[in-house]
């Protein structure tokens, strides 16, 4: 660990000495003496971790003192210690910045203990986290999280890069599964505000009556239930990202608020007077189509153009070929070192059945199935017989997977025996065919 | 004099420093420096009725009396402290300051005998 650079800027000798001979007992501490200000000042960029600042200096104020140095470096706690008690002095020294005010009794020493302990917890935490934070953007360096070498995720690739160079708002369109936090995570994680907090919203998820106090925060008392001050997600993003997942799902009303927040760049905390400024990068995502909203008037047009910024549409896993392959090995070999499994391989025919599928669920999907399939194989390879399916036979998907007429007739035998508890009398009546048609095929073993 | 009741005790420094013959000896080295430097101070400060000196010296050379165990003139310099400051009894202050210079004579010499050298 680095020393922790106590600088003791204090013209009473024997009290200054007094202090260093007592902070010097603890061996991590280096500490220096000053007699004057302006002695303190030209060693100041030596890096101290505290300052110890006695208030009446013969050359200047401690105020002043502590201006010079809060100029050099806004950090350095500097703690002010005086001859004699004055509350408004004290007061004043606190609201410009100091980090404590004590008066030189016999406790001094008890105090600057405590001090140092807690400011070196402090400083083990601050490293820790900003040790953490890079972990997080090493884990979303994009080209790691998002994998592919199909146009279609390249010229994603080449989007994400354009949107972190700049504060440009991001909105993200895609089906279910295709991964639009993990791209608005990676568009934080790249860029200059990756320091700052990554904070994800899902408009879908917060009840209509909720959601402005979940977004800009409340004042104590603002309404039943407000028993303490909340701050609001936007607020947590301060300096950071605030991703709105499912915009699309926000009512007109909310719409109007947001709007203002975004053109004014501040927000008031509901039941609150004062104005919070905010320094935000958004992006918003959604799996509607903003703009046809838009025309059926439930989405504003304004707030519309606001969110559009960069649009970034993902593609659908179906659309991206060879993908779904890479993937595929990639999301098992990813499960298996997680249980410690040795390594599997992927045989041919199942690797045909993935290929064929629509992929409705997207990644999100595939990595399901993927994970399911790597648990039922009893051997180091995967078979079509491990990879189902489960979305296939669901009527929406119906018509996205090619086949022949035979097979979409029997599609929609399986699909109504199933609804209809494998009645094949009610189901022949519901599809005006012969009931023997529907034995004959069972009995084939074709449904 | 007899060695229990000595004039100074160095106990409370070393707890505040810990006990390291260096350190200590600096410590002693300021104290023999500074204290009379404050004391003439305050002489000075009496002789021209500035009331508010005394009062602002005796604030400095308070904390040293008491880290060195100098009890008696420790309980009078904040005697001193108080009176100059709530400017009442001002008249008092000269005939406590010479007793105080007795004590700390004796109390100095002490040290200066146990720290030949400083």
């Amino acid at each position: 660990m680095e020393a922790f650079r106590i600088f003791i800027v204090e013209d009473d000798l024997f009290y200054g000495e007094m202090l260093r001979h007592h902070l010097s007992l603890n061996p991590d501490n280096e500490v220096h003496l000053f007699k004057t200000g302006a002695e303190c000042l030209k060693n100041i960029y030596k890096g101290p971790s505290l300052v110890s600042l006695d208030y009446s200096l013969p050359d200047m104020l401690g105020l002043e003192v502590m201006k010079a140095i809060k100029k050099e470096n806004n950090e350095v706690p500097v703690v002010i210690v005086s001859g004699q008690e004055d509350i408004s002095t004290a007061v004043r020294l606190l609201r410009e910045g100091a980090y404590d005010y004590f008066v030189k009794d016999d406790d001094v020493k008890d105090r600057l203990w405590n001090i140092i302990k807690k400011i070196k917890e402090n400083l083990q935490l601050k490293s820790e986290i900003s040790y953490l934070k890079e972990e997080i953007g090493k884990k979303y360096e994009f080209r790691k999280v998002i994998r592919g070498n199909s146009p279609a995720i390249k010229q994603i690739f080449s989007l994400i890069e354009k949107a972190t160079r700049t504060n440009i708002s991001v909105s993200i369109t895609g089906e279910t599964g295709t991964g639009k936090e993990l791209v608005a995570k990676a568009i934080h994680y790249n860029s200059t505000r990756a320091k700052h907090p990554f904070v994800a919203v899902n408009v879908s998820a917060i009840p209509t009556e909720l959601i402005e106090s979940e977004m800009f925060g409340h004042e104590k008392g603002s309404f039943t239930g407000a028993i303490t001050r909340k701050i609001g997600k936007f607020e947590q993003a301060q300096g950071g990202t605030i991703f709105l997942d499912e915009i699309g799902e926000m009512d007109l009303n909310m719409q109007s608020k947001l709007l203002r927040v975004l053109q004014e760049r501040e927000l008031t905390r509901v039941g609150g007077n004062d104005l919070v400024k905010i320094d935000i990068r958004l992006i918003v995502a959604t799996n509607r189509n903003l703009a046809e909203d838009v025309q059926k008037g439930r989405f504003r047009e304004d707030l519309y153009y606001r969110l559009l910024g960069l649009p970034i549409e993902l593609p659908p896993l179906r659309f991206r070929g060879n993908d779904i392959l890479l993937l595929a090995k990639y999301f098992v070999d990813d499960f298996c070192a997680e249980n410690k499994m040795p390594r599997l391989s992927i045989s041919e025919p199942a690797q045909k059945k993935l290929m064929s599928y629509h992929f409705p669920g997207n990644v999100r999907e595939l990595r399901a199935i993927m994970e399911l399939s790597a648990v039922l194989t009893d051997t180091d390879q995967i078979d079509e017989t491990h990879i189902s399916f489960t979305a296939s036979d669901s009527p929406g998907n119906f018509l996205l997977v090619e086949s022949t007429l035979e097979e979409y007739n029997r599609k929609i035998i399986r699909y109504y025996l199933q609804k209809y508890n494998n009645n094949v009398l009610h189901v022949a009546k519901k599809l005006d065919i012969g009931k023997s048609t529907i034995y004959r095929m069972i009995k084939e073993n074709l449904i | 004099m007899s060695h229990t009741e000595k004039s100074y005790r160095l106990d409370k420094l070393i707890e505040f420093i810990g006990d390291d013959e260096a350190a200590v000896s600096s410590m002693v080295g300021i104290f023999l420096r500074s204290t009379p430097e404050l004391m003439t101070n305050i002489s000075e400060a009496l002789q021209k009725n500035d009331i508010p000196s005394v009062g602002k010296y005796a604030h400095m050379l308070k904390p040293s009396l008491g880290i060195f165990g100098i009890e008696t003139a420790f309980e009078l310099i904040k005697k001193i402290e108080s009176t100059a400051k709530s400017s009442t009894n001002e008249d008092q202050l000269p005939e406590m300051f010479e007793s105080l210079q007795g004590m700390l004579n004796i109390a100095i010499a002490d040290i200066r005998a146990d720290y030949p050298g400083l």
